[in-house]
């Protein structure tokens, strides 16, 4: 367990390296140069003169060789300096830890709308025998997957608060404000989950195991509560690593639609203009979310599927 | 497996819970149903999503064809009419005929998704190539860095991309595209392993055949199926990546009509115009509900979802 332990940590800390790195080539290496598109901040690049182009180069380590700027610029990120934002000034990791909250809140809402969404429309279309609603049901998911979240948002705002008042449509001041976003973030992600759990049950209520109760007169809740849905739950599970950092990149676009503060509107206002270390500390962030949302997935799948062990050697079945 | 010798040309419902007979004796990974005639029971979804994108192909290149009107021309005394004769989808602040510019926007945004998923297509499949068939130490390396990939919220990505190359539209089309890559990637090594261990490979490499031309004559021929396959069901997650970048204002800049910034534009009017949003953003919706229908029914996994 410890080893199994360590490895994964280790594989963390390599995938965290690697975004850096990737973000960093991205951003620093691509043939357009960082420190005109600071200067003009998004605007217009003409503007700028050649001097206070090379007082940027010169404040952000620009004019030093590529290699060296990477290596100061990771050895400060490992000790928790991502950089300043170059609109602001501020440091970029105090930018997201104040904007965190706000997005945090919405995202911990629209995953678990979304499992509670996903889940219940897979095990009702597992439950029901009637063949049309079990169909209606099975096709929501492609409906879910195929709207773009920018147009659900508006379509809530235009029906819920414009229509019949009844939430708000913009802000991000109490409960009221959270309802909307976070039913708009929670769609896509409910609907890749009821795909994939009702495809896992429609499998695990095939297997012998479940012929077995039902011939020992166990009733079909029972089978489908009791045998199905923890045989089924390991692969919708898995995808919750991925989902997060979904969240994180809906929430560019859903705060943008609701006019939340949060990690996502300033990403879109530093992507707008052009800030590229709050960019790169945002993308960081992102795959910090994804490894660790991974690895408690990883620790956590044993727990629900005995047959996944934590050790490098698989047991040998009996 | 018993078939009853009956082609499976009834109902589709009538095999609802079994599995898909034609996936499990077709050749893996052939993408391709074996039995043609699969395809002949009319399934009205996915003859309502060959119709509509029959519909928007030509508009992509051809937006004449559907609509005479100007999509940049104002006519201020016409201001947001809502839908009716005249205006299908009414018009926006300035008199723009709604309709013409959807249309024409279908250009920009179509035509955007197309080189999206052809540079993720072009990029992954060489590089899958190259890993699959090199293997050792090209294919460590290119398998990590698709897992670091991977491993970074596609969108989140994007924004990197763009932020790095600018806005608009080629460039939004460039940055989404990078983020499919990984996925084509791997697939294509997978083919590639598959198909490298096959005897007609081992007969062309014995009778001297160089290494390129194993490649391009015999391994990439038979490996492309799938990735086609996955370019099809890409093609949806692309259009919305790109009209989720154009509604954040990255796209083509104002005038020119974007799928994603029409729905945008709309916001300031979303109280008293309900059409300046709603109905471009239904275009989007119905094109990738459309492209994904078909694009499952090209994998097969039709029937066995069902």
């Amino acid at each position: 367990m410890r080893t199994y332990l360590l490895r994964r940590l280790l594989q963390a800390v390599f995938v965290l390296w690697a975004a850096y790195t990737v973000s960093f080539g991205v951003l620093y290496m691509l043939p357009s140069d960082p420190a005109t598109i600071m200067a003009a901040g998004g605007g217009d690049a003409s503007t700028v003169t050649p001097e206070q182009t090379a007082a940027l180069r010169h404040q952000y380590g620009l004019d030093r060789p590529l290699a060296e700027q990477y290596g100061t610029r990771l050895l400060h990120a490992v000790h928790g300096d991502l950089g300043r934002s170059v609109q602001s000034g501020v440091p970029v990791t105090r930018m997201i830890s104040q904007a965190l909250p706000t997005t945090l809140q919405l995202a911990a809402a629209a995953l678990l709308l979304s499992v509670l969404l996903g889940g219940a429309v897979a095990l009702l279309a597992s439950w029901t025998r009637y063949g049309p609603l079990r169909q209606l049901l099975l096709s929501l998911p492609s409906l879910g997957v195929s709207a773009p979240t920018f147009w659900v948002g508006l379509v809530l705002v235009q029906l819920f608060s414009f229509r019949w008042h009844v939430f708000p449509a913009f802000g991000d001041q109490g409960f009221d404000a959270l309802v909307l976003p976070s039913v708009t973030l929670a769609l896509p992600g409910a609907a890749l989950i009821a795909q994939v759990f009702a495809k896992g049950l429609r499998t695990a209520l095939a297997e012998p195991y479940v012929q077995t109760a039902l011939a020992k007169g166990a009733g079909r809740g029972r089978v489908l509560f009791g045998h199905a849905v923890r045989n089924a739950s390991a692969a919708p599970l898995t995808l919750v690593g991925i989902m997060v950092g979904n969240l994180l990149a809906g929430a560019v676009v859903v705060e943008t639609v609701f006019a939340r503060a949060g990690i996502g509107r300033e990403t879109a206002a530093a992507v707008t203009a052009q800030d590229i270390p709050v960019v790169q500390g945002v993308v960081v962030l992102g795959a910090v979310a994804f490894v660790l949302t991974t690895l408690a997935v990883d620790l956590l799948l044993p727990l629900i599927d005995p047959r996944i062990t934590t050790t490098a050697r698989r047991a040998v079945p009996a | 497996m018993t078939d009853l010798g009956i082609p499976d040309t009834g109902t589709p419902e009538s095999g609802a819970d079994l599995p898909d007979p034609a996936a499990a004796d077709r050749p893996k990974g052939s993408g391709r149903p074996r039995r043609p005639a699969r395809f002949r029971p009319v399934r009205p979804g996915l003859l309502l999503s060959v119709l509509l994108i029959a519909v928007l192909l030509p508009a992509a290149f051809f937006p004449h064809l559907l609509t005479s009107r100007d999509p940049l021309a104002a006519v201020p005394h016409d201001k947001l009419l809502p839908p009716g004769s005249g205006h299908p989808f009414g018009t926006d602040q300035l008199g723009r005929d709604l309709f013409a510019r959807v249309v024409h926007g279908s250009l920009l945004t179509l035509q955007a998704s197309g080189l999206a998923v052809l540079v993720g297509l072009v990029v992954g499949s060489l590089a899958g190539l190259l890993a699959g068939y090199l293997g050792g130490i090209v294919d460590d390396a290119l398998m990590r860095l698709t897992d670091v990939l991977l491993s970074i919220p596609g969108l989140l990505l994007s924004l990197a991309l763009v932020t790095a190359l600018g806005f608009g539209t080629v460039k939004v089309a460039l940055a989404v595209g990078v983020t499919s890559v990984s996925t084509f990637t791997r697939i294509m090594r997978a083919e590639v392993l598959r198909i490298a261990g096959s005897g007609y490979v081992e007969a062309a490499r014995a009778s001297g055949t160089r290494a390129p031309a194993v490649l391009l004559r015999h391994v990439l021929p038979n490996a492309a199926g799938p990735v086609l396959v996955y370019a099809a069901i890409d093609f949806g997650a692309v259009v919305l990546q790109v009209s989720s970048l154009s509604f954040l204002g990255y796209g083509a800049q104002p005038p020119a009509p974007e799928w994603g910034s029409l729905v945008s534009d709309g916001r300031n009017y979303l109280a008293t115009a309900w059409w300046l949003s709603t109905l471009p953003g239904l275009v989007i919706a119905a094109t990738v509900l459309a492209a994904n229908r078909i694009a499952r029914a090209l994998d097969g996994a039709d029937t066995e979802e069902r």
